[in-house]
């Protein structure tokens, strides 16, 4: 099972290929906690797609682990998994555990 | 290079992605792009009046789904008969649009078609079946090359290539079902980087100049230890043969107008031997224009190269093995290209296919003879050298000069030398094919060509000069001069056929404006100093037609045509 150390790792590198399409004052922090997706959030509805792939590309490439992101509370908008790096991680961690896939 | 491309995106599928990777790229050129509404690809590109051909971009890039584009394609995927003339019909249709939206754009780039790897179709018998889906798609983009292949302003981008690039994740469905993207973000990249290449070479900024390093670079060991004979190149042998076949690669370079130099480390006369009598070496010591093989500084010695062919350092690249001497000519001359470079030459021929710094829309004849063209100045400049004096030196020359309107068949090269041309150029226009013809069709207005010929070689097509008339004054507009044939007064026997043609025209009176840019200085000095014209203020240079202008009588003109 991947640590938390591991998963927080992909989901940075995904992160930092997303920001080669994002502008000099939009790209995404590497914060753990700083907002992602959601009212506070600084990622509009494409980038977030485009996140949930990479990330789950990544996750499966550095990790071994084959994991979905796409439910559909996420596409609806009401899933808070995406609000920061910190609760993507835990997300991901949760999908991955002993109760997980 | 224009400060900012004005683009405009024409697609039938999320392209934010494309754009945030053009506009995003902190290299230049800078973009502004326009991104048409959805789905609306054929009406748009129907519409002459339509508000986003107003801007007249620079570029209009067209990236449509072949089941979107071709209607019938569908019913091919759904194992439905279709007549392949049916197909075609369609696909002239979509071309027909294009050629007719590309009088609104200074270039259209369009992105073929593909099918993601999964779609099997037939499977086995598809490319024998009629109705085969990767049948249908060879055949509809080879219609299409086929028939945009004589426009001028009109490029084909290969999107296979980006999706074989990024493998098995270049088709997302994820990404299609989710924000109706086709493709992996990786793909869009590769667009992007080809784009731009495509967009530098329309604007004549691709490098001209490729000078290589010898020891490890161009041949295998090193020529002063071991010897031409214990050299690495050819053979039974993968390193061997990685060589061959990376010097096969610069060959084609070479054969399509690339120049190439030489700048070693090296006993001169040791690596010349070595490159005379190797008998597997594919590169002669005739490919090359020019060498600095000594002891000294590379940059230094590149300096030198780039000085006596008449290049500024951001027409060259720099291969070289050794990362600190790639370093130390990256930060003396920053505007030169110098490629980080595998470390092991098993990857160099693969390297050098791959840079896309020498891409061209078009390959002249002038192109394809261009090494001969600078082995032939060298001879002239030794002759220069021990000549008494300028006069007696063109004279032996025995140099003649073709003027020709410009016309159908000087086109493409009279583009490209206005596109390319940096140091002797008055205006510095960049100006498609399809707008200098245009330009020209204006009542007042003439451009002539300048063939170069002397006894030793053919220097093509290299100046060109354009004038605008009206009333008693006439203007010139353009007066360009390959670098490749400064220095024998060619640029006064141009002006004096522009002045004999405006006094044809009425014009009294003949002014120039010289634009200056980071690299033209050569035309000021020109225009100050031997052009005879009276300077006045805000770089402004005339001509009173009163008196005849001194043709230089050791260049005979002819007219053509």
């Amino acid at each position: 099972m991947p640590d938390r150390d591991q998963i927080t790792v992909a989901i940075k590198a995904a992160i930092s290929d997303i920001n080669e399409t994002l502008p000099r004052d939009r790209k995404i922090s590497a914060d753990e906690n700083a907002p992602l997706y959601g009212p506070a959030g600084v990622i509009d509805s494409l980038t977030l797609t485009l996140l949930i792939v990479a990330v789950e590309q990544k996750v499966e490439q550095q990790l071994h682990r084959s994991v979905s992101l796409v439910d559909v509370s996420l596409v609806s908008g009401s899933d808070n998994s995406f609000q920061t790096i910190a609760s993507l991680a835990d997300h991901i961690q949760s999908l991955t555990g002993p109760d997980g896939r | 290079m224009n400060p900012t491309v004005r683009g405009l995106i024409l697609s039938d599928f999320t392209v934010d992605t494309l754009k945030a990777f053009l506009v995003n790229d902190p290299q230049a050129p800078a973009w502004n792009i326009d991104i048409a509404p959805y789905g609306q690809v054929l009406p748009i590109l129907n519409n002459p009046g339509d508000p986003l051909w107003a801007a007249h971009p620079d570029v209009t890039i067209i990236w449509t789904q072949i089941t979107h584009a071709i209607p019938s394609f569908r019913k091919l995927l759904s194992f439905e008969a279709v007549d392949p003339a049916q197909l075609l019909k369609e696909c002239d249709t979509f071309i027909d649009a294009i050629i007719n939206a590309s009088t609104h754009s200074r270039f259209v780039l369009l992105a073929s078609w593909t099918l993601p790897p999964y779609l099997r179709g037939y499977g086995p018998g598809d490319l024998k079946n009629p109705q085969g889906w990767q049948r249908a798609l060879l055949t509809l983009n080879n219609h299409l090359a086929g028939r945009l292949s004589e426009n001028p302003n009109i490029f084909i981008l290969n999107t296979a290539t980006w999706t074989q690039s990024i493998g098995a994740n270049a088709f997302n469905p994820k990404l299609w079902y989710l924000s109706k993207t086709p493709f992996d973000p990786g793909v869009f990249k590769l667009a992007a980087q080809d784009i731009k290449a495509t967009m530098l070479a329309c604007w004549g900024t691709s490098r001209k100049l490729l000078i290589v390093d010898l020891d490890d670079t161009l041949w295998g060991g090193t020529v002063g230890e071991n010897g031409w004979q214990d050299l690495k190149i050819g053979g039974h042998d993968a390193i061997g043969e990685a060589y061959s076949d990376f010097q096969q690669g610069l060959k084609g370079l070479k054969n399509r107008g690339i120049i190439l130099g030489i700048v070693s480390k090296n006993e001169s006369a040791t690596a010349l031997e070595a490159i005379n009598k190797h008998p597997e070496m594919i590169l002669k010591r005739t490919d090359f224009a020019g060498w600095r093989i000594n002891w000294d500084d590379k940059a230094a010695n590149i300096t030198a190269l780039l000085s006596e062919l008449n290049l500024g350092a951001d027409a060259a690249v720099f291969i070289d093995n050794d990362p600190a001497e790639r370093d130390r000519v990256r930060r003396a001359l920053p505007e030169i290209l110098v490629p980080d470079w595998p470390d092991h030459c098993l990857l160099f021929p693969k390297a050098l296919s791959s840079l896309s710094c020498f891409d061209t829309v078009r390959i002249s004849a002038e192109d394809r003879a261009r090494t001969g063209m600078y082995a032939a100045e060298q001879q002239r400049r030794e002759g220069r050298a021990q000549a008494q004096d300028i006069g007696q030196w063109l004279r032996s020359l025995d140099i003649n000069v073709t003027a020709e309107l410009l016309n159908a068949a000087n086109l493409p090269r009279a583009a490209q030398l206005l596109n390319k041309t940096n140091q002797m150029n008055l205006s510095t226009r960049r100006l498609s094919e399809q707008e200098l013809l245009a330009w020209t069709e204006t009542p007042g207005r003439r451009l002539w060509t300048f063939r170069v010929k002397d006894n030793l070689g053919d220097s093509g097509l290299a100046g060109i000069i354009s004038l605008e008339v009206d009333g008693k004054t006439a203007r010139i507009i353009d007066l360009v001069l390959s670098c490749r044939v400064f220095g024998r007064l060619l640029e006064n026997a141009m002006m004096a056929v522009l002045i004999e043609q405006a006094v044809k025209q009425g014009a009294a009176t003949v002014k120039a404006h010289y634009i200056p840019t980071e690299k033209n200085k050569p035309c000021l000095d020109f225009l100050r100093e031997r052009s005879g014209f009276q300077a006045a203020a805000g770089h402004i240079f005339t001509w009173d037609t009163a008196k005849a202008y001194p043709r230089p009588d050791m260049i005979k003109v002819a007219y053509e045509g």
